[in-house]
């Protein structure tokens, strides 16, 4: 990395820490989705379909682990739409300053993988005082992509569209994947809904959290689906950086 | 010019700036569409007993679920985002002389006008995919015009309260997002008390209206209570920010 990248993740980091009603947020908003669910949930089995297996699990340990990705998806697509959104402007003079494109999708990127990480962190801190996944380290993994994949759809986004239809698009999108068609309380889900950005991970989260083998094509499945989107991404940042 | 006329401008102006983007109508039309499909489809795969205790089919809980839904945010978003942008010109109008109180007047008729049209079109367009016949439609206005006068004071009182953008859509995604998983019913939660979120009301004054054919008149006192709360902490929020800060 060179020292323009430390340079300018440097300052979009120290222009996070200067919000800290956002930083607050990043933390509370996770505790209070996830606490809420796992606290006000009725203590019975539910069952689950996983990888075509039904599986019972108690109520409030399936909330905890359903509405990780769902919180995370949620506050990661917000966080990467506003991300583009505030700094475009000064990027767009960076740029003319001799700034080069890829230097400053770099470190954009690099700030989107801190906010998301710190998302993720807090979920997880909720989430695993509820829960204790079967497998620990492939259900983090299964949330860090799952937030990676809507912070970029929501860089994405946030290239595409303004502000206020942008918000909208990232307010009902992961509500819709990851909650209504990545649930696996569904027993008839349809097939096309595989095809939607928070099929892989969470497919590997309920499978790390409630039973003991996952299945790698998922884990595979689901950073593919991160490269690809940040290959789209990157493509777009670029092109809108490149600006003469 | 008079109070009236100047509320009026006011309304003409915070209308006109939404209407401007043809994006924003393009969603105002398609979003109720697809919510409203989208949530029929994804209720349709649950098995149709022993998770939700629908009043209907799945199907038209999730429709009725996705209307609701998407008139609340419409409304919700609109309000943020019209209080961030408007928040500077009104301290300046009200340091110009204009009255707080036309300025709040003008900004709740703004959201209720244009709550009214996204409550209109979510009603027609719920009304034409359900496609069974509804005999209460006027009632299902009623449902979703609740469900916009909530979420578009809730998006003043914290567009009032967080007056930045990101920091502002968060907590109204989140607030949404949460409430309108208590009103669907997903997670079978109590009803003593989801009887909270504001989206759970109006949920059942839709849900009655296109199930009963009736107005669900238990629910009108909640609801009612939770406007009339949303509305004090708005207008207390925005008359501060608007009047009571140095410039």
């Amino acid at each position: 990395m060179n020292g323009r990248v430390r340079t300018l993740a440097a300052m979009g980091a120290r222009e996070f820490a200067r919000t800290p009603v956002l930083l607050a947020l990043l933390v509370v908003l996770p505790v209070y989705v996830i606490g809420v669910f796992v606290l006000l949930v009725d203590d019975t089995a539910v069952p689950l379909t996983i990888d075509g297996s039904v599986v019972n699990a108690e109520m409030s340990a399936f909330a905890a682990a359903f509405m990780t990705p769902v919180t995370v998806a949620i506050l990661a697509g917000i966080v990467g739409l506003f991300l583009m959104q505030s700094s475009q402007a000064a990027d767009d003079r960076l740029r003319l300053a001799g700034y080069r494109a890829g230097e400053l999708v770099t470190a954009r990127f690099g700030l989107l993988v801190v906010g998301t990480l710190l998302v993720t962190a807090a979920s997880l801190a909720v989430a695993l005082t509820a829960v204790t996944p079967e497998l620990l380290g492939w259900f983090v993994l299964a949330t860090v992509l799952t937030g990676l994949t809507y912070g970029i759809l929501g860089v994405v986004v946030g290239v595409v569209l303004d502000r206020l239809p942008g918000v909208y698009v990232m307010l009902f999108a992961p509500m819709v994947d990851v909650l209504m068609f990545q649930n696996p309380l569904a027993t008839d889900p349809p097939t096309w809904t595989s095809a939607l950005p928070g099929h892989y991970a969470t497919e590997l989260l309920f499978a790390a959290t409630f039973t003991t083998s996952v299945d790698g094509t998922d884990a595979v499945a689901a950073g593919g689906y991160v490269l690809l989107l940040l290959v789209l991404g990157t493509g777009l940042l670029y092109r809108t950086t490149a600006v003469e | 010019m008079t109070a009236l006329g100047r509320v009026g401008a006011g309304v003409r102006a915070g209308t006109q700036s939404f209407v401007r983007e043809p994006f924003n109508v393009v969603l105002l039309l398609v979003l109720p569409a697809l919510s409203i499909q989208i949530y029929g489809v994804s209720l349709a795969q649950f098995p149709a007993v022993g998770i939700f205790d629908a009043a209907g089919t799945l199907e038209t809980t999730g429709r009725i679920t996705g209307a609701v839904f998407a008139t609340g945010a419409l409304a919700g978003v609109l309000g943020l985002f019209q209080m961030i942008s408007a928040r500077h010109a009104d301290r300046r109008l009200a340091l110009c002389g204009f009255p707080d109180v036309e300025l709040v007047v003008s900004r709740l008729l703004t959201i209720a006008v244009v709550g009214s049209v996204i409550a209109g079109v979510a009603t027609v367009t719920l009304v034409a995919i359900l496609g069974e016949p509804v005999s209460a439609a006027p009632l299902v206005f009623v449902g979703l015009g609740v469900a916009a006068a909530a979420y578009g004071l809730l998006g003043i009182l914290v567009g009032t309260v967080l007056p930045r953008e990101l920091e502002g859509s968060l907590v109204l995604v989140i607030l949404a997002d949460v409430d309108n998983v208590f009103a669907s019913g997903l997670f079978g939660i109590d009803e003593s008390i989801t009887q909270f979120a504001p989206l759970s009301h109006p949920h059942e004054l839709v849900t009655a209206a296109v199930v009963d054919g009736q107005l669900a008149t238990e629910h009108l006192l909640p609801a009612g209570g939770h406007l009339l709360v949303f509305a004090v902490l708005s207008i207390a929020a925005y008359t501060y920010a608007v009047g009571g800060e140095p410039a």
